[in-house]
C-alpha cells in the first residue's frame, strides 16, 4: 500500500526526512524500495553506499582583547568563537571495503570563526561569500576538485550566523556519509557554541560510533549534556581538564548513565567534578579510569571500589589511577609513608584476606610493603598499590 | 499571474475527476502552481479547470487545507540542494489532525498535492510518512505498509552483506 503507490520522486522526498538507519530499514523492505536506495538519481544514496568518515568537532571561545592602536577600535573585551570541523572520508572504490587500499581517503577542514564585533569583521574569506549557507556548492567547488587535505575558513559577524552555517554543514555532511566511525568532540572555555549545535545531534541521527569527548576550562550542566541522543550508542572516552560539572538532577542516573558507562576517563587537574564515593561506584565497564584532581573520594570509597572489582566479573582489563585526598589523609596519619601504607591496607578491608596477598609478605610485617596482588571471585588478577599519592589498581 | 488584493477574491472553478465542481477564491488556490499556470494559460475563461487526477472527496479536503493555510506567506525559495537541512517533527497540531487518516486517504492527499504542485502540503505529507517510518524495523515497515518481502534468498544475503556496516548488533558483537 502507501509507499509502493507513490512515484519515485515522492519516495525520495520521504527518504530525505529519514535518518540513515531508517533509510536502510526501508530499502530492505522490498525490491522496489531497494532499487530506489541504489539509484544514482537518489540524492541520499551516499548514506547507503558504505562511505565512512571520521569527524572532529572542536568548539572554542576566547576573550578577545583589542589592541588600543586606534580610538575607534577601542571596545571592551568580547568573546571570539572558533569551530573547527574536520572530516576524513573513506569512500569505497571497490566492492569489498574491508581492505583499506580500496578506500579513497580525503580530508577536509573547515574553520568557522567570529570576530569580536562587526567593526573588526573581515568579510573577505577568500571564498564565495554565499557559500557559508550552500554546502553543496562549496563541496562541488572545493572538496571534489582540489587537494586531499584542504583547509577553509568562513568568517562571521555574529555567533548566530556562524551557528546557522555550522548546522547547515553538519546536516549536509550527515547526508553524504553512511556512517561516522570516529567522532571526537572537544569543547573549550564555554558551552555557548554547543548550545546552538546540540539540537543537530538531537534531531538528526547519523550513524555515529561512540564519541570521544574532551572538555577544557568549562562549566557545564552535567545531566543536560549527557542526556543527549548523541550518546545513545555510548561514549568511548571522556577527558576533563579544569572542568566544573553543574548538577541539577542528583539522583537521576538514567539521564547520565552513558557518562558512567564510558570506556575510558581522564579527569585532570583543577577539575571540580564533585567526585565522591557514591559517584565513584557508579562508573562501570571502563578499562581506564584516571582521576587526577581533588575529590571527595575517601579510603572507604576506594575499599568499596576494590570490593566491586572483587565481586564482579570484569569485561575487560582495567587500569585505575585515583589521586587520593592527600591533605586529609596526611592530617589523619601524620606522615606520607604511613599514609600510603594505611590507605592501601584500608582499601582491602572489604574483601576476604584470602583473596589478596602482599607482594613481599615478610616486608609487609614491617609495614613497608606497598603492593598487593588480588584475585577476584572470577579468578581475574590485579595489582593494587599506591604511588605518588595515587591509588592504583591494574589488571595483571 | 500578478496577484494583487482584489484579484485574490476572484472565484475560480475547479472540477474533480468525478465531475464535482468547486468554487474557490484565487487567494485560497494560489498555493497550487499547477492551477496558477493553467489560469495563466486560460486567460479570462470562466470554464472550470479540469483536474482529472483528483477525486471530489480528496479535492474538498485539499481546499480545506488551502483555506486554513491561505494567510500563511509563501515559503522563501529554498536552495535546490536536496541534501539541505530537513526536520520532520515541525508539523502543527492542525496539520497532524488533518493527516491523521487511513493510509489510502493519506496517499490520496499526497498524490493530489504532488499533482497540484502544492509544495507545503506535499512537504507535510512526506514528513508524516517519514514519521511513520522512523524507528521501525524492516519487518515492522512491511506490516505497517502491507508490503511483501519479494527478495530471493540470494538477494537477501547480498543485502545483509551490503549493509553489514550499519548493523548495530553485528558491529557490537564484532567490537
Amino acid at each position: 500500500m502507501l509507499l509502493d503507490h507513490f512515484p519515485y520522486e515522492i519516495v525520495e522526498e520521504i527518504f530525505l526526512y529519514l535518518p540513515p538507519s531508517d533509510r536502510i530499514s526501508t530499502v530492505k523492505v522490498n525490491r522496489w524500495l531497494n532499487s530506489i536506495g541504489r539509484s544514482k538519481r537518489l540524492a541520499v544514496r551516499h548514506t547507503l553506499d558504505g562511505t565512512i568518515a571520521s569527524m572532529w568537532l572542536t568548539l572554542k571561545t576566547n576573550t578577545f582583547f583589542i589592541e588600543r592602536t586606534n580610538v575607534e577600535d577601542d571596545h571592551p573585551p568580547r568573546d571570539v568563537h572558533t569551530v573547527k570541523l574536520h572530516y576524513s572520508r573513506y569512500a569505497p572504490t571497490m566492492q569489498s571495503p574491508e581492505d583499506e587500499e580500496n578506500y579513497d581517503i580525503k580530508n577536509i577542514t573547515i574553520f568557522f570563526e567570529t570576530r569580536c564585533c562587526p567593526m573588526h569583521y573581515e568579510a573577505d574569506t577568500g571564498l564565495d561569500s554565499e557559500l557559508w549557507k550552500f554546502p553543496a556548492k562549496f563541496i562541488t567547488k572545493y572538496f571534489y576538485t582540489s587537494n586531499h587535505n584542504d583547509v577553509y575558513h568562513f568568517k562571521f559577524p555574529t555567533l548566530e550566523f556562524m551557528s546557522e552555517s555550522i548546522n547547515i554543514y553538519l546536516h549536509y555532511f550527515s547526508n553524504i556519509f553512511s556512517s561516522i566511525d570516529f567522532f571526537e568532540l572537544v569543547i573549550h572555555d564555554s558551552m555557548m557554541i554547543w548550545e546552538r549545535l546540540g539540537l543537530f545531534f538531537e534531531d538528526y541521527e547519523t550513524l555515529l560510533k561512540k564519541p570521544v569527548i574532551y572538555f577544557y576550562n568549562v562549566a557545564f550542566n552535567f545531566s543536560k549534556f549527557y542526556w543527549s541522543k548523541l550518546f545513545e550508542r555510548g561514549i568511548e572516552s571522556v577527558g576533563y581538564q579544569n572542568v566544573k560539572e553543574i548538577f541539577e538532577f542528583h539522583d537521576d542516573y538514567d539521564k547520565t548513565s552513558k557518562f558512567y558507562e564510558a570506556l575510558s576517563y581522564n579527569i585532570m587537574d583543577e577539575t571540580i567534578a564533585q567526585l565522591n564515593d557514591e559517584r565513584l561506584l557508579l562508573f562501570r565497564n571502563y578499562h581506564k579510569l584516571e582521576i587526577n584532581c581533588s575529590s571527595e573520594i575517601t579510603t572507604n570509597g576506594l575499599a568499596k571500589l576494590v570490593q566491586k572489582i572483587y565481586e564482579n566479573h570484569q569485561k575487560c582489563l582495567v587500569n585505575i589511577r585515583i589521586r587520593f585526598n592527600m591533605r586529609r589523609c596526611e592530617l589523619a596519619t601524620g606522615s606520607l609513608e604511613k599514609l600510603y601504607i594505611e590507605t592501601l591496607y584500608e582499601t582491602l578491608l572489604l574483601i576476604p584476606k584470602s583473596s589478596w596477598e602482599c607482594q613481599y609478605d615478610d616486608i609487609a610485617l614491617q609495614h613497608v610493603w606497598d603492593k598487593v596482588s588480588i584475585t577476584n571471585k572470577f579468578d581475574q588478577k590485579y595489582h593494587l598499590f599506591t604511588a605518588e599519592g595515587n591509588f592504583i589498581l591494574k589488571s595483571q | 499571474m500578478a496577484a494583487d488584493g482584489d484579484s485574490m477574491d476572484r472565484i475560480v472553478k475547479i472540477k474533480s475527476k468525478d465531475g464535482q465542481i468547486f468554487d474557490v477564491t484565487l487567494g485560497t488556490i494560489k498555493k497550487s502552481k499547477l492551477i496558477m499556470t493553467m489560469l495563466e494559460q486560460l486567460g479570462d475563461s470562466t470554464d472550470a479547470i479540469p483536474l482529472p487526477n483528483v477525486d471530489g472527496s480528496t479535492l474538498k479536503k485539499v481546499i480545506e487545507w488551502l483555506e486554513h493555510h491561505k494567510e500563511e506567506p509563501e515559503p522563501a525559495e529554498e536552495e535546490s540542494d536536496p541534501l539541505r537541512m530537513r526536520i520532520s517533527t515541525d508539523i502543527s497540531e492542525w496539520d497532524k489532525t488533518f493527516f491523521d487518516v487511513e493510509q489510502s486517504v493519506l496517499q490520496a492527499y499526497i498524490l493530489a498535492a504532488n499533482y497540484l504542485s502544492i509544495k507545503p502540503l506535499l512537504d507535510i505529507g512526506c514528513k508524516t510518512v517519514a514519521n511513520m517510518i522512523k524507528g521501525k524495523t524492516t519487518e515492522q515497515l512491511r506490516d505497517l505498509f502491507g508490503l511483501e518481502d519479494d527478495f530471493t534468498d540470494e538477494e537477501r544475503a547480498a543485502i545483509k552483506r551490503e549493509y553489514a556496516w550499519a548493523d548495530d548488533e553485528e558491529n557490537q558483537a564484532a567490537a
